[in-house]
């Protein structure tokens, strides 16, 4: 007897395969981590972003996060012991030792320190919390880690876990690109409005790195074609499930099947977005935005994927 | 006669679903559905009749209107209007009454997001200035982006001071802006700047089109707006009488109210 849609469902999310894409997304988003913490320290923001005026901070903060209260932030100790606590986690999710335990704590202390200034983030702050919570769900330590190091003596291991949480850091990207996308509805992204997205934010002092107002007018056409691509790449991120979808059923028939695997779909959207958060990254500060998305395709990559690119027999 | 064909070989059956996998099936679904809800696309607040009335809203609708006419669907700007406005304020409240149920999902393990970034992009940005006197004139000391007048660079231009400033762009957190003052008053003091005459300001700017961008080759420099003179001194620099948080930002993810000014932060 057939077991249904809800079944076949059901027994899906019972795969397991090796941990290779969650250890990789694993290593990046704790390096990110740490990388955004250390920033903070050295551009000397940790004060007045986070505690009160008598502390150095810029205004009175008003707290009520539980963590946050608990430690007795915005007091520069309890301030401090969150940074602390984010780092160490961070530090096991880098080296894969205790990468659950590590990830729920640089959870909650981010938590606690985004929501006591909630003005100074941005999406990047969002998008690491849902990366985070994703490496809680995951066993995502069981290859590339020092956990697998000691168990097994090799750093690749081949032991499954389960596959569901590297298909919801899958769907998370695709969400964010998407929802992102469809939501860019004003006319600087659309020809009745001169695709004028990319020129404007280029140009905006609160994000741009360096001042383009020079000679950005003289590249209006090639801007005009980034905020088209721009806007079609975001829009149709959706594809790159249904890439995946078609990859795994390619003995069916149908012709956007055959298509999508001849030319691999989800490496022209990889290739785009790598390109496109490099360029990003070296024209705007927008803090760890790029690595932190860029982080999630790890897992766009099947365990055997990366098996083939990286392991050394 | 016909004979029956042989039996084929039959692939064992798999196991039988156990509980579990029922429950990790159902709990994945509301994950799904949890962080799906707040990314449906709508304005970033309810839309009103004057909300429609501003220049970007008319010319979003003029857009529109233009996008349906290709259709071959004519619609007046206003019948257009209120149909928008109709439809985006039910997405807001049917979104909202359907996130209301996971608010606790969402404030422990951060999963509520809009992904609203960059949805507008402004054509009037501002810029930080720090100007201290000389004088009678004022001599530039930091002016957002250009490299010979960087004082304190490194901390105001870090990420997280640009998203604070990025809202003043929009008039918004006006408190956080006077201790941003405050703050730069205590740092020139720590500097051994008592005495001289500090200027905190913002600058207006207007992005112009490229055409007229590549003729200028700059932007268009308004008038200043909130501006602030201190005197460096510890009485300046004193932590008194700071207000809180703003009140004109909302206490929840940037992108999804209010605080989601000039250009959404990314």
């Amino acid at each position: 007897m057939s077991e249904g849609l809800l079944g076949r469902a059901a027994r899906m999310l019972a795969h397991r395969e090796a941990a290779h894409s969650l250890a990789i997304f694993r290593v990046a988003v704790g390096l990110i981590v740490l990388h955004m913490l250390g920033a903070l320290i050295w551009t000397e923001s940790l004060a007045p972003i986070w505690m009160n005026p008598e502390d150095g901070g810029l205004r009175d903060q008003k707290v009520s996060q539980w963590l946050a209260v608990t430690v007795g932030a915005p007091a520069p100790s309890g301030v401090l012991a969150l940074v602390a606590g984010a780092a160490a986690g961070a530090l096991a999710l880098t080296v894969g030792l205790g990468a659950r335990i590590g990830a729920l704590l640089t959870l909650q202390c981010l938590l606690a320190l985004f929501s006591v200034h909630q003005s100074s983030g941005g999406g990047h702050d969002r998008l690491i919390l849902n990366a985070l919570w994703l490496l809680v769900l995951a066993s995502s330590d069981r290859s590339l880690s020092l956990r697998s190091r000691l168990q097994t003596g090799r750093w690749w291991n081949d032991t499954p876990v389960a596959a569901w949480p590297r298909w919801l850091a899958v769907f998370q990207i695709c969400l964010v690109y998407t929802a992102t996308g469809l939501q860019k509805v004003n006319p600087e992204w659309f020809p009745w409005g001169g695709l004028e997205a990319v020129y404007r934010s280029l140009l905006l002092p609160s994000w741009a790195r360096y001042d383009l107002s020079g000679w950005l007018g003289a590249i209006e056409p090639i801007l005009q074609a980034a905020t088209a691509l721009t806007w079609l790449w975001e829009s149709s991120f959706f594809l790159v499930i249904a890439a995946l979808y078609w990859r795994a059923t390619r003995t069916r028939p149908g012709r956007a099947r055959a298509l999508s695997n001849r030319w691999d779909l989800r490496g022209a959207y990889l290739l785009i977005g790598v390109g496109m958060h490099t360029a990003l990254t070296a024209l705007m500060e927008l803090g760890p935005f790029g690595l932190i998305s860029m982080s999630f395709y790890a897992c766009i990559l099947s365990p055997d994927e990366w098996s083939a690119k990286l392991r050394r027999p | 006669m016909s004979t029956a064909p042989p039996a084929l070989p039959t692939e064992p059956a798999p196991p039988a679903l156990r509980a579990w996998d029922w429950l990790r099936l159902l709990l994945v679904s509301v994950h799904i559905f949890a962080i799906t809800v707040p990314a449906v696309p709508s304005p970033p607040s309810a839309l009103t009749p004057k909300k429609l009335q501003e220049r970007g809203a008319q010319q979003a609708i003029g857009g529109l209107s233009d996008a349906l006419e290709i259709i071959g669907l004519e619609l007046s700007d206003e019948a257009l209007g209120g149909l928008v406005m109709t439809l985006a304020n039910g997405v807001i409240s049917a979104r909202e009454a359907a996130s209301r149920p996971f608010a606790p999902y969402y404030r422990h393990a951060g999963t509520r997001q809009s992904w609203r970034m960059f949805s507008r992009v402004a054509d009037r940005p501002a810029r930080l200035e720090v100007h201290r006197a000389e004088g009678e004139a004022w001599v530039p000391l930091y002016v957002a982006l250009d490299p010979e007048h960087a004082w304190a660079a490194r901390t105001l231009r870090s990420e997280r001071f640009r998203s604070m400033i990025n809202n003043f762009a929009s008039k918004s957190g006006r408190s956080t802006y006077l201790g941003l003052v405050r703050w730069l008053t205590c740092r020139r003091l720590e500097e051994g700047h008592a005495g001289e005459r500090l200027r905190v300001q913002l600058r207006r700017l207007a992005v112009p089109s490229p055409a007229v961008l590549r003729a200028r080759g700059g932007l268009i420099e308004k008038a200043p707006y909130w501006v602030e003179e201190r005197v460096v001194s510890a009485e300046a620099c004193a932590p008194t009488g700071l207000a809180g948080p703003d009140e004109d930002l909302e206490l929840g993810p940037p992108e999804d109210g209010a605080a989601a000014p000039e250009g959404d932060p990314p």
